[in-house]
């Protein structure tokens, strides 16, 4: 073995920093698809619609769907992966990137010549990241790059959500302790913060933890307060997650009216879940520990409710998703 | 940008959240920041990784035991002010000279920590050390150097696999232990910045 030299350590540290700081140059990563993705940034369309969240609602599955419409063109990096059900295309871009990356963000979207505002039969493009609903800077943000933006919101039983959020985050590993003992635990910090907000570490980018904000990422009203006041009503359409499930077709014509493309009649409504995620079961939720969780959101949904004009009713139903996949 | 009381400061650089601690000067003298690197301590990197509750405050008694480097002892000493106190365990303490605010208790001398004056001294008890078989009993011994309400942070290293059933239980059985008034608040995988790494965070509640 040859040993460095300080020098050359440091030679070494200094590459490797600046390989880091500009990933399109970084010969590990360079492609020629990014290159002329990158090239062509500029011919390149922003997405017509976003799905914001939330995730473990279905939004993977909701989105496969809408591509399978003649009219929607999907991002560069969704990549379906047929045999596996799995599907991946967040972006995360509104949440991390600065303003002067818009080329970066464009470079993901299709060149899309024949595009209109108006005409029916015109492409559109989209992309779906389940985070941006949490993040508190995320709704200006596309606000100040996109303002006529198209929304969808996929909702799910926040009960059936938190669980959900939970067994993937365990089988990720960053969660190690049982279901009752996280959310016991995310109880007495939400309560610390109350009471002793000096206590706070105040990371702007906590919401994005998934598997730190597994009860408050299903309190949706919290979130969908600040999106409605930036965007308006009209431009976010709100979809049940049930309703995807048992009646997909109805709900997807929903959404290509929103959309604004001519209804259609996809032909694979196969699950399909994230990049990642196995199809295993796991068990079904305590009914002391659902009560208590039904309880806890109660004020939540009915504040949701009134906020939506909607009428969610998950105080005494489960959610469909009866198979328990993570 | 540092809406509370807490001494730690995020800022924006290109888009990358950076955290930072003003480095304590005397009067007349302008402030430097120190920037907490996630990769050098391990507070840092918990708090990149969505530490919630951050109990480290100025006035703060804290009882630090870490053998690693001394990055994490300096970000402490940023933090406390002429109230606060550490009283630090470490295996070569004795290079560490002429420090303000910081007690170097003798690790043959460990005992006297936990004589009946010491009881309820700290108001947070940082611990870093590998799993053990005795880690539970290690945690309840310091549980009585603790004050009420106060947190107790232990970083485990080493840890085999995370997802490992066995240490699992070794953590519920922490958290679990009817003998022990010490509740779980958090735990945080300090993945990306260290390997087979975790923090979590206990208060205790008589």
């Amino acid at each position: 073995m040859v040993s460095l030299t300080s020098s050359e350590n440091s030679l070494k540290q200094q590459i490797k920093s600046w390989l880091l700081e500009n990933p399109q140059l970084n010969p590990y990563r360079f492609s020629f698809e990014k290159l002329y993705r990158k090239l062509t940034s500029r011919l390149r369309s922003l997405p017509d619609f976003i799905i914001i969240g939330a995730g473990r609602a279905g939004t993977t599955a909701l989105y496969s769907y809408l591509i399978q419409h003649p009219s929607i063109v999907a991002a560069s990096n969704y990549n379906k992966l047929g045999t596996a059900g799995t599907a991946s295309a967040d972006l995360h871009f509104f949440e991390y990137m600065t303003s002067n990356n818009v080329q970066w963000y464009k470079s993901h979207f299709p060149i899309l010549f024949s595009k209109s505002n108006n005409h029916k039969n015109s492409l559109i493009t989209g992309e779906f990241t389940t985070t941006y609903m949490h993040h508190p800077d995320v709704p200006q943000r596309i606000f100040n790059l996109l303002p006529k933006i198209k929304l969808i919101v996929v909702l799910r039983n926040p009960v059936d959500k938190a669980y959900s959020t939970y067994y993937q985050q365990f089988r990720f590993g960053e969660i190690t302790t049982s279901f009752e003992d996280t959310i016991d635990a995310e109880l007495r910090r939400i309560n610390l913060n109350k009471d002793f907000p000096e206590l706070n570490s105040n990371n702007p980018n906590f919401e994005n933890f998934v598997a730190h904000n597994i009860i408050r990422h299903a309190i949706y009203a919290d979130y969908l307060e600040t999106w409605l006041e930036i965007f308006n009503r009209e431009q976010i359409l709100i979809l049940n997650s049930d309703d995807l499930k048992q009646s997909t077709k109805e709900t997807l014509h929903q959404v290509f009216n929103f959309l604004n493309v001519s209804n259609y009649d996809i032909a694979d409504t196969s699950p399909v879940r994230p990049v990642g995620v196995l199809a295993k079961k796991y068990p079904s939720i305590s009914k002391s520990t659902r009560e208590k969780l039904i309880e806890f959101y109660k004020p939540h949904n009915q504040r949701l409710n009134k906020l939506l004009g909607t009428n969610f009713d998950w105080e005494r139903t489960e959610s469909v998703f009866s198979s328990h996949h993570t | 940008m540092n809406k509370n009381n807490s001494k730690i400061i995020w800022k924006d650089y290109n888009g990358k959240k950076k955290l930072f601690t003003i480095i304590p000067k005397p009067e007349n003298q302008k402030n430097q920041y120190r920037n907490w690197n996630p990769f050098y301590s391990k507070l840092a990197a918990a708090l990149f990784n969505g530490l919630e509750i951050f109990p480290l405050k100025p006035d703060s008694k804290i009882f630090y035991s870490d053998n690693s480097s001394n990055t994490t002892l300096n970000h402490l000493l940023d933090i406390i002010d002429s109230k606060g106190m550490i009283y630090l365990q470490k295996n070569n303490a004795a290079k560490i000279k002429n420090l303000k605010n910081v007690v170097i208790i003798d690790q043959e001398k460990n005992s006297t920590l936990f004589n009946h004056d010491r009881k309820e001294t700290f108001d947070v008890i940082y611990l870093d050390m590998t799993i053990s078989e005795n880690l539970q009993t290690q945690i309840l011994n310091h549980e009585m150097t603790l004050k009420n309400l106060g947190f107790l942070i232990i970083i485990l290293n080493s840890i085999p696999k995370i997802n490992d059933s066995s240490f699992r239980n070794q953590i519920n059985d922490v958290i679990t232990n009817s003998s022990s008034s010490l509740q779980f608040i958090q735990e945080i995988n300090l993945s990306g910045f260290f390997k087979n790494c975790m923090m979590v965070i206990l208060q205790k509640t008589e």
